[in-house]
């Protein structure tokens, strides 16, 4: 939780390149060490998905309410996407 | 009089008898089950504000089995009271590939959300699982937060 916050002060403006390109497309994957990072929007939803390259190694998933303004969103994003990236670390 | 006595008298037995007969089951119930969840109160995590100074609102749970169990997917939600209407926060999925021992848990720990502010909210977890145990998919039902716990953290 420690790293995310980390994250979320060091790639922050990575982050907002992110959020403009999922605002825009709708969907986006990195990918990030052994996992591949795939974000999207679905209904009312933010959605993440880390799966691994190995088969052994363990998958995870997150879903956010998303926010009422565009600001918030943002702000939202960046928690987001440094929460997806810092759970792998974890 | 007399008669309300009565009447109140064995109302109350029976109440007892219900609770201890419905608690009873409830045990035998539990001990048949294959996996057991538990999942926290929904609360300010002390580690993220020690190490940050930034407060957040999280939940945990883990899974425990009586047999080995593998494949295990453990979900947790955060969630808010309404008004009118309970709001979902956030939601984490861990997916367990290896098998894991009886005497191990599968843990979620990574189900929080940053406080945006210090408006009262009152929050709970949820937490469901599956597993492959003994060569057939076993669900285990959701399980809430045994309290719902106002906090000073708005999201």
């Amino acid at each position: 939780m420690a790293e995310c916050f980390r994250l979320m002060q060091a790639e922050r403006s990575r982050y907002e390149l992110q959020a403009a390109i999922l605002f825009e497309k709708g969907s986006f994957s990195r990918q990030n060490g052994n996992y591949l990072l795939k974000y999207k929007i679905k209904g009312d939803r933010f959605v993440w998905n880390a799966l691994p390259s190995l088969a052994t190694e363990n998958s995870y998933s997150g879903e956010a309410a998303i926010s009422k303004s565009r600001i918030e969103q943002i702000e939202q994003l960046i928690e987001f996407f440094a929460k997806s990236e810092a759970g792998i670390i974890s | 009089m007399k008669t309300q006595k009565v009447s109140a008298l064995i109302t109350a037995l029976l109440l007892v008898i219900t609770t201890l007969i419905s608690n009873r089951n409830a045990e035998a119930q539990s001990s048949k089950l294959p996996c057991r969840i538990e999942i926290s109160i929904a609360h300010i995590s002390k580690d993220l504000w020690v190490k940050t100074g930034k407060r957040a609102v999280k939940v945990d749970a883990f899974s425990r089995c009586h047999s080995p169990q593998s494949k295990v997917t453990l979900t947790v939600e955060l969630w808010k009271t309404g008004e009118f209407l309970n709001h979902f926060v956030y939601s984490t999925v861990k997916r367990s590939i290896g098998i894991t021992s009886p005497r191990d848990q599968v843990e979620n720990f990574d189900t929080y959300v940053y406080c945006k502010n210090r408006e009262t909210t009152s929050y709970y977890g949820i937490a469901y699982s599956k597993a492959f145990i003994e060569g057939k998919w076993q669900y285990a039902r959701h399980v809430l937060s045994r309290i719902i716990n106002p906090i000073d953290c708005g999201t």
